[in-house]
């Protein structure tokens, strides 16, 4: 039972002591004069400590005052302000979902923030509400906190989570971590990765002899968006415009995103957006594959061993630039039987995904089964 | 919108397990509100939304931030005659 958006703003005008016009007009996307009283609103109000480089991510994220991004996506910041002071924020990024052979216009809801002395105060709910009443169809996706998930979950509609991965190459890290007598590590983690890489032997041998070579790019081109030109009419996938793909990781100020085109012959076939980073837990260099799409003419037998390929290749490159262990969240069924078989493993932390949608006619956007998504639908400063 | 004179305390614990999103058995007077974990910002906003248009009540969100246990809730009803066997 979620109450109605303009039953809430007069309830919670009432409890700002302002009027429920104030709260409306108050509600506004922010302008680049904003951004000198954003960020340190942020700073201060974040629960957790911001990264660097706010300012860079604010202006890549929104482009205050234009709103326009690359591929002409708008994405807004839009600020709760009554007498001045901002209470609230919630931005919200546009994307073109496709389906059906028909482009939906969508949006992202993503860095929700409240005041902290009016956390708990229903604010939070309410900028979601107030979010619905200016988009048609609204995709959250993510791990957020349990209090965050589960209020999402409240006032969208939940689909099933999305699935993590996780590909083990050297174990010593996590087996120093979990056993109790840290000395046995070595010894086991020897034979551990001795037959995990038995294992990788097997698929190298398969891509090589395929003729699949591999290409890092700096900028993705102008065509790479054909590579869904064969996906299956009733799948949803967002656009993955060679615009959207630069701006999106490329031109990411928080994170150092890595590019690869996947060719067979001179055929691309697909191309793997990852990022290197090194885990403080584990203590050792750890990649994640942020972005995998690959060309899906032919029939499911030819699909799948096209992506078991480019999967293998992908892992070997990881595995040269010292990645020890390899991450990759997806959503769609598509690439699960691939992923296992090349020896990847759920992790626990799977992450939430579900839709507002006000639209007619809508039960096919929340069929499961329909749907492909990466991280690169994820939004939020740490992406 | 018709406003209810009132409501039974069977009912009206029905109604908090709705708004909760709770089964009906995990709601009764005694149970902290750090038990229930519909008991959030969604959750209060929904309590003075239903309160309102159900019964006319507006809470005191001063005294709705302190609320502790159901029951705190069911003497709001009671409090505004809107429990017909409290």
């Amino acid at each position: 039972m979620k109450p109605g958006f303009k039953q809430s703003t007069r309830l919670l005008a009432k409890r700002l002591g302002c009027s429920s016009e104030q709260m409306l007009e108050g509600f506004a996307p922010a302008q680049a004069a904003d951004l000198d009283q954003v960020i340190p609103w942020r700073a201060e109000n974040q629960p957790e400590e911001l990264p660097a480089g706010d300012r860079d991510y604010l202006r890549w994220r929104y482009n205050f005052g234009d709103n326009t991004l690359p591929g002409n996506r708008k994405s807004f910041l839009w600020l709760l302000k009554i007498k001045g002071e901002i209470l609230c924020m919630m931005g919200a990024q546009h994307h073109t979902l496709h389906t059906s052979g028909q482009n939906l216009d969508i949006a992202y809801p993503l860095d929700l923030l409240v005041r902290k002395d009016l956390n708990g105060s229903g604010l939070g709910a309410w900028i979601n509400l107030a979010i619905q009443d200016k988009y048609p169809i609204l995709l959250v996706i993510g791990g957020g906190t349990r209090d965050s998930a589960r209020l999402i979950r409240r006032l969208f509609r939940a689909m099933p989570d999305r699935k993590t991965w996780k590909l083990p190459v050297s174990t010593e890290g996590t087996l120093r971590r979990l056993l109790p007598i840290a000395i046995l590590a070595r010894p086991i983690s020897t034979v551990a990765d001795g037959l995990l890489s038995l294992k990788r032997g097997f698929h190298r041998g398969t891509w090589r002899a395929s003729g699949i070579h591999l290409e890092p790019i700096e900028r993705f081109p102008g065509d790479i968006a054909r590579l869904t030109r064969n996906w299956p009419t009733e799948d949803i996938y967002l656009e993955r415009s060679a615009d959207f793909l630069n701006w999106r990781f490329i031109d990411n100020p928080g994170i150092d995103y890595q590019a690869l085109l996947i060719y067979r012959k001179q055929q691309l076939l697909g191309y793997v957006v990852y990022h290197l980073y090194h885990s403080l837990e584990n203590k050792q260099m750890q990649a994640s594959i942020d972005d995998l799409i690959w060309e899906r003419g032919g029939g499911i037998s030819a699909q799948q061993q096209r992506l078991q390929c480019i999967l293998a290749a992908s892992i070997d490159h990881l595995i040269a630039r010292k990645a020890r262990l390899i991450s990759l969240a997806s959503y769609g069924d598509q690439a699960d039987r691939t992923l296992q078989q090349l020896g990847f493993l759920r992790r626990k932390d799977e992450q939430t995904f579900s839709i507002f949608s006000r639209m007619a006619d809508d039960d096919y956007l929340f069929q499961p089964e329909r749907w492909y998504l990466s991280n690169a639908e994820a939004h939020g400063m740490n992406f | 919108m018709s406003i209810e004179t009132a409501i039974s305390t069977e009912d009206a614990l029905s109604m908090l397990a709705e708004i909760f999103e709770e089964p009906r058995e995990n709601i009764a007077p005694d149970i902290k509100r750090e038990d229930i974990e519909g008991w959030d910002s969604l959750g209060e906003l929904s309590i003075m939304a239903e309160f309102d248009e159900r019964f006319g009540i507006t809470i005191d969100t001063e005294a709705l931030d302190n609320f502790a246990i159901v029951d705190d809730l069911l003497q709001v009803l009671k409090d505004n005659q809107a429990l017909s066997d409290g």
